[in-house]
């Protein structure tokens, strides 16, 4: 994909907003289901395992300068490949991206504005990733950078702000619900680090090539501490047995936190950087979206996809019914499609194309790609 | 009977006055389609089809092509031409002086053309008039009509090689004392003198003119800038004159490398510009695209360095300011220094500045002269107040309308009974009273000064109170209004204000349409567009504003001793513009 190229910190921001925005609304609250009070150690050890897979994909992408998985999946398997890997990449993409909108959406809905129809809200995100993507890619890579800092900066401050009311005990018995499900059955919240599906697509787009190990590494490390900050936070300032099905835990934690007699509630100060994140977040998924169109269409101007894509994002978006729907398909697609895709199915094919690359070296076969 | 038909004659006049569409007796003018004499003769001569004659476009109303006009010998001929040229009939400044010009004893027919009011009347008759006219030794002298050079004699020959006396040579070196003296053969070379204040001497049987340099027009002495004031730093400003301005520059900058080329802009004005820049350190690609720009305006006329700023910006939309408008030559130099280049307009206090970044809007001429604590203080709080005057009553739109838990529940409540006796809804009190403020700024403006003090006052204080007192608004919203304000004069660009006096109608809409939400996507877009917009090919919000050892354009300003770096963004010759250790006298190097 030949973009305007972006600097570490614009490729580092770009990897980490993807992954950071599920933090406010879902994640910990699943692994907290699913592990109990053993989910800080479920966390941190999906996190190292999460790192180690990153390290592997940069190393094995590392014969693929400037390539990104399509490129790839069509050095491999020939345009039949590619098409298949960029319509699979993009229908997830667009489908992710419109349930996560509408879980989000729903969220603020519930919030604040309870009479407000659900449409209304969503024209807000849409019309600011239609803006966003006809002035192109590099303005957008530009603006998460800022957004990303404020997104992180807020949720350090939201965690920090638990500590007093952080009672290490909730985080006992160690094992929660057991070994097994702690490590192996709990081997499934990986999906937490699904948004570095981006990764696949984020080479063509580096100024430097040397910079996808320093961002990846860089990106995911911060992931991962705020992953495992986020858990910690939530399990340690409520009992794991409390249920909170609707609203998001990170802001169930705000509100029922104090800070001071005159800020009595600055939740929704946090919950508006999450919608700034979070806006950023739909500018991405649609500029690689578009990124995906161009390259499977073969066209150079990518701007007229940008106002289709938004629309696709808002019809999927408003198929479901109510959040509990929203919520069940993303956790579905989220772990038995994204998961297997990003950490199976990809790094499979980059290893398969490594092999045929390798064959054609020792052959003399010039495989130099751009 | 009589008196029956006259009322009615007056009724039905009166009727026919009022309701007749075009009664002769109304004096009316109307500014129709004019022919021009060219378009007439275009459609004589080559019978042209109707319809094409009749389209006034600018490529057929030119004026003839005079480029190619060259002095005439005769001096009759020349006297008729610029009297024609000039409409020195209908001209009343234009001033033709015909004179009797004493040379070698022998006399020649000359005339002066020039403007009044653009010359200086005592240089022209102490040292044009005088010395060409009065007879004296110089214009008496009849020595050898022509200088041998060498001779050589063979065989009783005797070859000389002689020059010719030669007339022009004569005046120009031995009759005029004067610095500046040019020699045209093109009428429009002479004519374009003569328009920027210089005299024209034709002389009988010469094909050229002289072009005398005695500009002596009335201008505005140094005085302090008016728009950029501050406190410790120098207090002079820039002026309308081109040259006053590039010397108050080259005053700072004593180097020969400051080279101040000369543009000349608008196809009629032909208004002199200069664009400045230190050789040495500036980017050669970013001077090139400056003259490509200016080189390449296809107006009649420029007036301002407001209305160049608009031609030559890279985005047209954004309400943003994308350069530098500055009337201090402190300022400028110091940009110039960094490796910016200055564009200066005739008539223009405003010197412009490219290119330029975000932060350069927010910092004031000051802070090189302040101690960094200090210019970091203050660049902090214009920073703070930049988002306040951006955001606030937007802010407290969404508040009040959608996020109340935000509020202290105290506060709230003074809210809600201040708001009890107001009929109106907050969007609607917030947009009053802010249309208020914006028309109370603009009148204090437009009106003479001593009275738009007092303007400021009674609008602020009186129609404060009033309108509080009439329940048309409440008393916290004049704070958030007033408060506000307060801080929109704290940033020292005028057209960044502008943007965010623009922007703030629309966060509040914003605001009021969907709280937060609205806001956030306002910022989201805000961001978006400050990040796709350059200003000569650097970007607006690049990431090296945030770098602190720079020349001080950063968000944060280093100490003296620590501003090693020109802006990086500029690319420049000279990257370094102090050395490590600047304060050689504290820290030796071994």
């Amino acid at each position: 994909m030949k973009i305007n190229k972006l600097s570490a910190i614009e490729a580092i921001a770009l990897i980490l907003i993807v992954t950071i925005n599920r933090l406010a609304i879902n994640i910990p609250q699943a692994i907290l289901i699913s592990c109990g009070s053993s989910s800080i150690l479920n966390a941190v050890y999906i996190s190292l395992i999460t790192i180690l897979l990153v390290y592997l994909i940069v190393k094995i992408f590392k014969n693929f300068p400037n390539s990104d998985i399509i490129d790839v999946a069509e050095f491999l398997g020939s345009k039949f490949l590619k098409y298949l890997i960029g319509i699979i990449l993009f229908i997830y993409i667009v489908v992710t991206s419109s349930l996560f909108l509408r879980d989000f959406v729903e969220t603020i809905h519930i919030l604040y504005y309870t009479d407000t129809p659900i449409i209304y809200l969503l024209i807000f995100f849409i019309v600011v990733s239609i803006i966003a993507n006809f002035f192109g890619d590099e303005s957008i890579a530009k603006t998460n950078v800022i957004l990303c800092a404020i997104m992180v900066v807020s949720l350090l401050i939201a965690f920090s702000s638990v500590i007093p009311n952080i009672t290490f005990q909730r985080a006992l018995p160690i094992l929660g619900y057991g070994t097994y499900t702690t490590f192996f059955s709990g081997l499934t919240n990986i999906f937490a680090f699904n948004g570095l599906m981006v990764l696949f697509l984020v080479p063509p787009m580096l100024n430097d090539k040397k910079d996808l190990k320093k961002s990846s590494m860089i990106a995911v490390f911060i992931a991962t501490i705020l992953v495992i900050l986020a858990t910690a936070s939530i399990l340690l300032a409520f009992a794991f047995s409390t249920n909170i099905s609707k609203i998001s835990p990170l802001y169930m934690l705000l509100s029922n936190n104090e800070f001071g007699q005159y800020f009595q509630h600055p939740e929704s100060l946090f919950v508006f950087t999450w919608i700034l994140s979070f806006m950023s977040y739909l500018n991405i998924s649609c500029m690689l979206s578009i990124n995906i169109c161009k390259k499977l269409a073969r066209v150079k101007n990518g701007k007229p996809f940008a106002i289709l894509v938004n629309i696709i994002i808002l019809i999927v978006a408003i198929l479901p019914k109510n959040i509990m729907q929203v919520r069940e398909l993303g956790t579905y697609i989220s772990q038995y499609v994204g998961t297997p895709i990003t950490f199976i199915i990809f790094p499979i094919i980059l290893a398969f194309a490594n092999l045929k690359y390798k064959k054609y070296r020792t052959n003399n076969h010039d495989v130099s790609k751009d | 009977m009589k008196n029956n038909s006259k009322n009615k004659n007056l009724i039905k006049q009166y009727l026919h006055k009022i309701f007749y569409e075009d009664n002769p007796d109304d004096y009316d003018f109307t500014l129709g389609e004019t022919t021009n004499s060219i378009v007439v003769n275009r459609s004589t001569s080559y019978n042209q089809d109707v319809q094409s004659n009749l389209t006034l476009e600018n490529e057929i109303l030119e004026t003839a092509n005079t480029s190619n006009d060259k002095v005439f010998q005769s001096i009759n001929v020349n006297l008729e031409y610029i009297k024609v040229r000039f409409n020195s009939m209908i001209n009343s400044d234009i001033k033709i002086r015909e004179f009797t010009l004493n040379a070698r004893n022998k006399q020649y027919q000359a005339f002066l053309v020039y403007i009044d009011g653009m010359t200086n009347q005592d240089l022209m008759n102490n040292y044009i008039l005088n010395p060409l006219m009065l007879k004296n030794t110089a214009n008496s002298f009849d020595g050898n009509q022509n200088r041998i050079l060498s001779e050589v004699k063979t065989n009783n020959i005797t070859v000389r090689k002689v020059k010719k006396f030669d007339i022009v040579e004569y005046i120009s070196n031995c009759l005029l004392p004067q610095n500046t003296i040019k020699e045209f053969s093109k009428f429009d070379d002479i004519a374009n003198g003569i328009n920027s204040g210089n005299c024209a001497l034709f002389i009988d049987t010469i094909d050229i003119a002289f072009d005398i340099e005695v500009k002596g027009f009335q201008q505005r002495s140094l005085g302090n800038p008016n728009n950029e004031i501050i406190i410790r730093g120098s207090q002079v400003g820039f002026t309308e004159n081109l040259r006053t301005n590039t010397s108050l520059i080259r005053r700072y900058i004593n180097n020969e490398n400051l080279v101040i080329e000369s543009v000349e802009v608008g196809k009629i004005s032909k208004t002199s510009c200069a664009i400045c820049y230190l050789k040495n350190v500036a980017n050669r690609d970013l001077v090139a695209e400056v003259r490509y720009r200016i080189n390449n305006l296809s107006i009649d006329y420029l007036i301002s360095s407001g209305q160049l700023e608009q031609l030559i910006q890279d985005a047209d939309s954004p309400s943003l300011p994308q350069m530098i408008a500055t009337e201090r030559p402190d300022r400028t130099s110091s940009l110039l220094f960094d490796g910016r280049v200055a564009i200066i307009v005739n008539g223009s206090p405003y010197v412009l500045v490219v290119p330029a970044v975000f932060s350069d809007f927010i910092a004031s001429p000051e802070d090189f002269n302040l101690r960094h604590q200090y210019s970091n203080f203050m660049r902090t709080l214009r920073i703070v107040a930049l988002g306040f005057s951006l955001l606030l009553p937007g802010i407290y739109m969404a508040i009040t309308n959608f996020h109340q838990e935000l509020i202290p529940t105290e506060l709230l409540y003074t809210i809600i009974s201040a708001r009890e006796t107001v009929p109106f809804p907050v969007l609607f009190e917030i947009l009053i009273m802010e249309l208020s403020f914006e028309l109370i700024r603009e009148a204090s403006i437009r009106v003479p000064s001593p009275i738009g003090s007092t303007i400021g006052i009674v609008g602020a204080l009186i129609l404060g109170q009033a309108a509080v007192d009439a329940s048309i608004v409440s008393p916290i919203l004049i704070i958030i209004v007033s408060f506000t304000a307060i801080c929109s004069f704290s940033i020292p660009d005028f057209s960044l204000g502008f943007h965010f006096r623009i922007m703030r109608f629309i966060y509040i809409l914003l605001g009021a349409m969907a709280g937060f939400l609205g806001i956030a996507a306002g910022i989201c877009v805000h961001l978006i567009v400050l990040n796709n917009l350059k200003s000569f090919g650097v970007s607006y919000l690049g990431k090296s504003i945030f770098k602190h050892n720079r020349a001080g354009n950063g968000l944060i300003l280093s100490p003296a001793y620590h501003r090693e770096n020109r802006s990086e963004f500029l690319k420049v010759k000279r990257p370094k513009m102090q050395d490590d250790i600047s304060m050689k006298w504290k820290y030796r190097q071994n």
